[in-house]
C-alpha cells in the first residue's frame, strides 16, 4: 500500500531517535565520600553541575538519566556506610546517545518478542 | 491521665536499627509490671514488635507504644523502627513526643540513623537524653560511646551517670547528682554501694564537669558557682531539667538493657527530669485565615490535636493515633477535622498497650489516644474544637528514594492489588502507589528495597495477593530529528463504495518538552470543517507508538498541507469527501514511523 510506502520512506528521512527521562538528582553527603559520588555518577552518564557545602556535609547536584539511576539508593548507601542520602525529580526528556540507544532498542524488541 | 499529665512522660525511643531501643521498652515494661517475663527480641515474644514481619526480621518496621506505670507517673513509651527503610514512621511519631530518648550502642557507637533521627528530633525542637546501652557486651566502651555522640549530636551530651567495671564486668552504676553507687544482681536488682575507691578520682572530676554544664542552663546559677557557693543537689536537678528543656544540653545515662542494669535509674531520671506535656511551649499553628495561632498544652484551652499514624489492625479495623495538644477529648464524641473540613464522630476512646487497645474514659493535653474506624480522617490531618479552629503542620514523610513495578502472580488480581495495597498506604504514608500510563506497570515506591519487600510480605498475608518484584521499564519516548514531508495514499476498491484519497504532511521537530502540535495549513478550506478533528485525533492516536520501540512520539508538529479526494466516475465509488475515512487513514500511516 501507498501510505507503508510513504512511512517507510518518512521512517529513515526524519530521522527518528529516542528518548529518555533525565533526572535531577540532589545528593548530600559527608566531604569524605565526595570523589566516589562524582566518579560513580560520573560512571553513570550523570553530569555534575555544581556542589555546595550545607554544613558538615556537601550537597552535589546532578543531572542523570533515570535508566541509571534506578537502584541509585542501595548503591550510594553501600558507597557512603549509610551516610549519603539523595533525592531526585524528573527534569526533562533528553536524547539517549548513540552507541546507547542501539544496545536499549534492541533489548526492549527482544523484551516485547517474548 | 486526663488531668493527672503533669505525670505523664511521652517518651520516644530513637537510635539506629539494633541499638537495643526495643529491648529497653521490654525491660521497662517488664518492671513496671505489665509482663510476667521479659520480652526478648531474639526470642520474638516482645510486646512492642508483634507483626511478623517483624520478628523474622528481629527489628521494628513500625512504631510501637505502650504506657506503663512507674513511681506514680506514667511512662508512655514510643518504640520507634531505627532501620533507614522505616525511618519515616520515627520522623512522624517522634512528634509526638515530649523527649527523645536518643539510645547509643556502646559497642557500635552512634550510627547515621541516630544522627538522622537527632536532627528530626531538633527539627521539632524536642528535648534528647540519651542512654548507652549495652554496656555489658564485649568492646563495649562507654568513654568512646560518649565521645562518638559529643561529635555527632546535639543538644551537647553531659555526663549524668558513670559505668562501675566494664563488659562482662560491668555491674553497677554511679549517679554523678545523688553521688552515690549502685550495683545489681543477676536480676536487675540495685544495692546501694560506696563509689569504688579507684573511681573516686574520676568520679570527682566528672562531678566538677557536671556542674559546670549544668549550671550553663541557668546564669544565676553559674554566677553562684564560679563564686565558689556550693550547689544543693535539688537546685543541680531543677537545672538540669530546666536546660534539658531548652535544648541547652542533653544528659548521658547508661546501662544495660538485656541485663537489666541501671533500667531503675533511668526510669527515675524519666520520672524526675524529662519535661511532662504541661511544661511544653505552646504549639504554633495557623487559623483558617492563614493567621499564626497557638495552643498551650493546657486542659482548659480549646480542644486540639494531629493525627501522626493509622494502623490497620485485624480486629478494630482502622486505628487513627493522635496526639492531643490541648483541651480535653471524652470517652466518646466529635471533633472537627480543620485539614479536611469535616466533622467526625469517634465511638470510643483508647489507649494502646502493645498490640492491644484499651478504652479510655478521657485524654488531656500530651495524651496519645486512637479512635477506631474514622472514614475521612487520615495521618497528618489536624483535629480541632469545631468553634475554635487551628491548623498544625504536619511533618511530612521522607522522600521516597526506590520504585519497583509490581505484576501480579496470578492474571486478573491487578485491582486486587489496588485495593489492599491502598489499605497498606493509608498505614504508611513514606509508601506511594501509581500506575505509569506510558509503560503500563503498577509501581510501588517506597524508602529502599526492604521496605518494598516487607510491604509485599504483608500484602501476602493480611490480603492474600502475592506480586513479583521487577525493575521498572524506563518511559522512554521517541522523536524526529528531521523535517519531512510524507504522502499517504488510500485506496479501497473491493466491495462496498469505493475509497480513494491522498494526503501529504509534513513534520518538523519541535524542542524538547513542547509535546505535539496539529496543524491545518490547507488554504482554501476544501476539507469539510468537522472531518479535521477526526484527522488530529487520528494522529494523535497514532503518535501513541513510535517507530524504534513503540514508545510514545513528542516534539514534533504535523502540518497537513494537501489533501485530495477522488470521485469515481465508476457507479461503486460512490464514496464522495469521505474525508473521515480516506484522510485519516493515510494520516495515521506516515506519523508512527515520522
Amino acid at each position: 500500500m501507498a501510505g507503508s510506502l510513504a512511512y517507510k520512506k518518512a521512517c529513515d528521512e526524519a530521522n527518528p531517535v529516542l528518548l529518555e527521562p533525565i533526572m535531577k538528582v540532589t545528593v548530600t553527603t559527608p566531604d569524605e565520600y565526595m570523589g566516589d559520588i562524582m566518579g560513580d555518577l560520573n560512571s553513570r552518564r550523570g553530569r555534575v553541575l555544581g556542589m555546595d557545602s550545607a554544613g558538615k556535609n556537601q550537597v552535589i547536584n546532578a543531572e542523570v538519566p533515570l535508566a541509571e539511576v534506578q537502584t541509585y539508593a542501595p548503591d550510594l548507601r553501600s558507597m557512603t556506610g549509610g551516610r549519603g542520602m539523595y533525592s531526585m525529580e524528573f527534569l526533562r526528556y533528553d536524547e539517549v546517545p548513540n552507541q546507547i540507544s542501539g544496545k536499549v532498542i534492541e533489548q526492549i524488541k527482544a523484551e516485547q518478542e517474548e | 491521665m486526663g488531668h493527672m499529665n503533669e505525670t505523664l512522660r511521652n517518651v520516644a525511643l530513637v537510635a539506629h536499627g539494633g541499638a537495643g531501643k526495643t529491648s529497653l521498652a521490654e525491660i521497662m515494661i517488664n518492671k513496671a509490671g505489665m509482663t510476667t517475663r521479659i520480652g526478648r527480641v531474639e526470642d520474638g515474644n516482645t510486646v512492642m514488635d508483634f507483626e511478623p514481619e517483624e520478628l523474622k526480621r528481629q527489628a521494628s518496621l513500625s512504631t510501637g507504644f505502650f504506657q506503663l506505670p512507674w513511681k506514680k507517673h506514667t511512662i508512655s513509651l514510643i518504640d520507634t523502627p531505627g532501620d533507614q527503610n522505616f525511618i519515616s514512621d520515627a520522623k512522624l511519631c517522634m512528634q509526638a513526643a515530649e523527649t527523645a530518648m536518643i539510645v547509643v550502642d556502646a559497642v557500635d557507637g552512634v550510627k547515621v540513623q541516630t544522627e538522622q533521627v537527632a536532627e528530626f528530633a531538633s527539627e521539632y525542637g524536642l528535648p534528647c537524653a540519651i542512654f548507652i546501652n549495652k554496656l555489658d557486651r564485649e568492646r563495649a566502651d562507654f568513654t568512646r560511646a560518649v565521645d562518638d555522640a559529643v561529635q555527632c549530636l546535639s543538644p551537647k551530651p553531659i555526663i549524668l551517670q558513670l559505668p562501675i567495671g566494664a563488659e562482662a564486668d560491668f555491674n553497677g552504676i554511679v549517679d554523678l547528682i545523688g553521688m552515690k553507687a549502685y550495683q545489681y544482681d543477676d536480676s536487675g536488682n540495685a544495692s546501694e554501694i560506696d563509689i569504688p575507691a579507684d573511681m573516686q578520682d574520676t568520679v570527682e572530676t566528672e562531678r566538677e564537669t557536671l556542674i559546670e554544664n549544668v549550671a550553663e542552663a541557668d546564669d544565676a546559677l553559674i554566677e553562684r558557682y564560679l563564686e565558689g557557693e556550693t550547689i544543693s543537689n535539688q537546685e543541680l536537678r531543677d537545672t538540669l531539667k530546666k536546660g534539658i528543656l531548652s535544648r541547652t544540653f542533653a544528659p548521658v545515662l547508661c546501662g544495660s538493657a538485656t541485663h537489666d542494669i541501671g533500667i531503675d535509674l533511668l526510669m527515675d531520671f524519666i520520672n524526675t527530669c524529662l519535661p511532662s506535656p504541661l511544661e511544653m511551649p505552646p504549639k504554633q499553628g495557623v487559623t483558617p485565615k492563614d493567621e499564626p495561632a497557638e495552643r498551650k498544652p493546657d486542659p482548659s484551652e480549646p480542644f486540639s490535636g494531629f493525627v501522626f499514624k493509622t494502623v490497620a489492625d485485624p480486629y478494630a479495623g482502622r486505628l487513627t493515633i493522635l496526639k492531643v495538644v490541648s483541651g480535653k477529648l471524652g470517652g466518646d464524641g466529635t471533633f472537627y477535622n480543620a485539614t479536611k473540613e469535616t466533622r467526625e464522630r469517634y465511638n470510643q476512646l483508647l489507649t494502646i498497650a502493645g498490640k492491644e487497645q484499651k478504652p479510655a474514659t478521657e485524654a488531656g493535653p500530651g495524651s496519645i489516644v486512637a479512635m477506631a474506624k474514622l472514614k475521612e480522617t487520615k495521618t497528618g490531618d489536624t483535629l480541632c474544637d469545631e468553634g475554635n479552629k487551628i491548623l498544625y503542620t504536619c511533618a511530612t514523610p521522607m522522600p521516597i528514594l526506590i520504585s519497583f513495578a509490581l505484576e501480579s502472580k496470578a492474571t486478573g488480581d491487578e485491582d486486587k492489588i489496588y485495593i489492599s495495597l491502598s489499605k497498606l498506604l493509608e498505614e504508611d504514608t513514606s509508601l506511594k502507589l501509581e500506575r505509569n500510563a506510558e509503560t503500563k506497570e503498577i509501581l510501588l515506591s517506597g524508602l529502599g528495597q526492604v521496605h518494598i519487600e516487607s510491604t509485599i510480605e504483608k500484602l501476602k498475608r493480611k490480603f492474600n495477593v502475592e506480586v513479583i518484584l521487577k525493575t521498572p521499564k524506563i518511559p522512554y519516548r521517541e522523536t524526529i530529528k528531521k523535517k519531512v514531508r510524507v504522502q499517504g495514499k488510500h485506496k479501497k476498491q473491493s466491495g462496498g463504495h469505493g475509497q480513494y484519497g491522498d494526503c501529504w504532511i509534513v513534520m518538523e521537530p519541535l524542542p524538547r518538552g513542547t509535546g505535539f502540535e496539529f496543524v491545518d495549513a490547507i488554504v482554501g478550506g476544501v476539507i469539510p470543517k468537522q472531518y479535521i478533528p477526526a484527522v488530529e485525533k487520528g494522529i494523535v492516536e497514532a503518535c501513541q507508538k513510535g517507530p524504534l520501540i513503540g514508545a510514545p512520539c513528542v516534539d514534533f508538529r504535523a502540518r497537513w498541507i494537501l489533501a485530495v479526494t477522488m470521485r469515481s466516475t465508476h457507479r461503486k465509488w460512490r464514496s464522495r469527501w469521505r474525508v473521515h475515512w480516506p484522510i485519516k487513514k493515510p494520516a495515521m500511516k506516515p506519523i508512527p514511523f515520522c
